[in-house]
């Protein structure tokens, strides 16, 4: 899909629910971003581009909508940061596993990681669109 | 440590909630993972329908299946009621790389009206390949004693569709069942979870 | 024959290998891997599996050689390089514990029984060259935080601390190569350079096994090792030279910058934010510390070994003039599953001096 086809398709799906208003106005600013610097979106980051000073339901849907329906723009991960800072990117299936059951090998000792959600950056990449996407 | 406030720990992911499903349907890696996380968010959307029964009595089959969308849209999910897709479904959930999920939506009357669905779900709407293999045949039961409703519609099932296979939900939840069959399409497994949705409502005071 | 997979076999790699190469190493020998190491190894405690366990004998005598090092290259000639080779190839394996349990890992009891000194426990002969493997063991301190939730109720540090650091000493045993290529005018001193390990310690290790091989051969064959100093320029200016994943560098505008990559298989050199920083200064920015990672593949298996380069902020001009000594004396090589991975490092890096050495006609002692 380009960038068209992606904000039509988001309209069509959403329209004037909440979750569609939050999802357009986010995903319009994250299609005027220049690719290179959109390779790790923090919840922050998000917040920035909606102008919203905390996590609402609306805004988790919205990135629900942008990471998973057919007119997705982002992938979500993770980063894992140790004790001594060190931070290591998380597999998808890793990534998954610490939101699914809470469950980390540490990457280096291979021992159990003690609450790994707490220790987590969860962040999202802007996936590459079609030609005329920009 | 040096990044930003939020960690998932921050995000109040707690198990089981609206918001956890949502995340774990985000995060998913393979479409089973995806039609998992799908399923507890519709379980999610019938219990919202279930604590509210007593306003939905006169709600038609139609009007409930718009309600279930319309929670399921809210939650970020790309999910439409009746479009149109080898017929009208009445839920269409779609997700990036190839991922279909349908659900048949029948308000509970008789044996032969939900094996309908049944049909339209798995020889007219349903693909059955990779990442389109999952499906739903939901039960609006304003009738009391769902579980009887269920367990009937499982033993009509099978006499009905002597190719399925049935067997209880792995979570033990006793108001639902599986079955699977060879696709007809694809030739390969259909699975479906069979659920009834419980809006008896008369109260004795 | 049933062939029990012998679980020192695992310790073994377990004590040595980051769990992530351990869990290709598993894989690619057909083993099934379970969530970490103490569910992997209760999985195959009653594992028959004769293949896998020569290929993970292989694996692991494959790290002793090449895995988590630290690594300093010396300059020397022909003549050099042949009587050390033949000087380790006539010199008598050890008859101590070490020597007798290779390739596998001695436990934390043998290891206190042992003693400390180092012990010749291999010779490895092949087309790159020859190479003396010696083990020994050292006392490693790590901090450890305990919570006070963790002490008995009744105990009054309870109340008077919130958090207590306890250290715990670890015996561990480590491997050391002396390696003498035959294609290069290179010697290469290995040391393990595990996590935990401070960088002193490491240069003690090297120089304790540079005086080592001194002695062998009766002369002061092992002098200075190569500056290093100068590939941290070379290789982050190559683009062709791996994914730049960490950069440390002084700007002409008065900081010092620690630029690090989160994300895999992104490369600073091509960062927005670092080349719109590099590309609003008329003056380049004085790196003194490169961290490289490779992505390879041989076998099937990936690969992705990384190189550090590390210096300080002081560089290489100092008041009162250098003293000789290199700048950056040693080179970490991490990640390595064997010598496939480390030795395109190597090569790398040897590339990259022969780059930066002016040609002499009779390069005796030239690297290269």
């Amino acid at each position: 899909m380009d960038k068209k086809e992606v904000i039509a398709r988001l309209t069509s799906t959403w329209a004037d629910t909440p979750t569609g208003k939050i999802c357009l106005r986010l995903a319009e600013g994250l299609l005027r971003l220049n690719p290179e610097e959109a390779q790790m979106l923090t919840y922050e980051s998000m917040l920035a581009i909606v102008d919203q000073d905390r996590v609402t339901p609306e805004l988790e849907a919205a990135l629900t909508a942008l990471t998973t329906s057919e007119a997705a723009i982002l992938k979500a991960g993770g980063i894992f940061i140790d004790e001594d800072d060190t931070s290591s990117e998380l597999s998808d299936e890793e990534f998954a596993d610490v939101v699914a059951r809470n469950v980390l090998v540490h990457p280096i000792t291979g021992e159990f990681v003690d609450n790994p959600r707490d220790h987590v950056l969860p962040f999202f990449s802007l996936v590459k669109l079609a030609e005329s996407a920009h | 440590m040096s990044f930003s406030v939020y960690r998932i720990s921050d995000l109040v992911v707690e198990d089981g909630t609206p918001l956890a499903c949502q995340i774990r349907y985000r995060t998913a890696t393979t479409h089973a993972e995806r039609a998992d996380a799908l399923r507890d968010l519709v379980d999610y959307c019938c219990g919202e329908l279930e604590q509210y029964r007593h306003l939905k009595q006169k709600d038609s089959e139609d009007a409930l299946t718009v309600q279930i969308v319309s929670i399921l849209k809210g939650q970020g999910v790309d999910a439409e009621h009746d479009p149109q897709h080898g017929g009208h479904c009445d839920i269409l959930v779609k997700a990036a790389h190839g991922f279909i999920w349908i659900a048949e939506a029948k308000l509970h009357s008789s044996y032969t009206w939900l094996d309908d669905g049944f049909k339209q779900l798995t020889t007219r709407y349903s693909t059955g390949v990779p990442g389109q293999d999952q499906g739903e045949v939901l039960i609006y039961c304003k009738a009391a004693n769902s579980k009887e409703k269920l367990d009937k519609w499982r033993e009509e099932l099978v006499s009905r569709n002597t190719e399925v296979v049935v067997f209880d939900d792995p979570r033990g939840n006793p108001l639902v069942f599986h079955s699977t069959h060879k696709h007809e399409n694809s030739g390969l497994d259909y699975g479906v979870r069979h659920k009834i949705v419980s809006l008896y409502f008369d109260p004795k005071k | 024959m049933e062939v029990w997979l012998d679980q020192s076999l695992l310790s073994s790699l377990r004590e040595r290998m980051p769990w992530l190469l351990a869990n290709r190493v598993l894989k690619a020998v057909g083993l099934s891997t379970s969530q970490g190491w103490d569910r992997t190894s209760e999985a195959l405690a009653s594992v028959d599996h004769a293949y896998a366990e020569r290929e993970l004998r292989r694996f692991l005598e494959e790290h002793i050689l090449c895995g988590e090092k630290m690594t300093k290259f010396y300059a020397v000639g022909n003549e050099g390089r042949a009587a050390l080779a033949e000087a380790i190839s006539k010199a008598p394996l050890g008859q101590g514990p070490f020597a007798s349990s290779y390739p596998l890992l001695l436990d934390e009891q043998a290891l206190g029984e042992a003693g400390l000194d180092p012990e010749l426990v291999q010779i490895v002969r092949n087309a790159e060259g020859v190479g003396a493997v010696f083990a020994s063991c050292v006392n490693l301190t790590t901090r450890e935080t305990i919570s006070t939730a963790q002490l008995d109720e009744h105990s009054a540090l309870r109340t008077q601390f919130d958090e207590i650091v306890g250290l715990r000493y670890r015996p561990v045993q480590l491997f050391a190569v002396v390696w003498v290529h035959s294609r290069h005018n290179v010697v290469e001193v290995r040391t393990d350079f595990p996590r935990g390990m401070t960088q002193e310690l490491a240069h003690q290790l090297q120089s304790q096994y540079r005086k080592a091989v001194n002695m062998l051969i009766g002369q002061d064959i092992l002098v200075r090792p190569v500056d290093l100093y100068p590939l941290v320029w070379s290789m982050y200016s190559d683009a062709s030279e791996g994914k730049v994943v960490q950069l440390t560098f002084n700007t002409s505008t008065g900081s010092v910058k620690d630029e690090r990559m989160r994300r895999t298989r992104l490369c600073l050199r091509e960062e927005l934010y670092h080349v719109g920083g590099v590309n609003a200064l008329s003056q380049d920015i004085q790196p003194f510390h490169v961290s490289i990672q490779w992505h390879l593949s041989a076998d099937g298996l990936l690969l992705a070994p990384e190189l550090t380069l590390a210096g300080t902020s002081r560089g290489a001009h100092k008041v009162g003039g250098g003293s000789g000594e290199p700048v950056i004396s040693a080179a970490l090589i991490k990640d390595c599953l064997g010598t496939e991975d480390y030795e395109y490092v190597s090569e790398r890096v040897l590339e990259h001096l022969r780059r930066l050495t002016p040609a002499e006609p009779a390069a005796a002692t030239a690297v290269g």
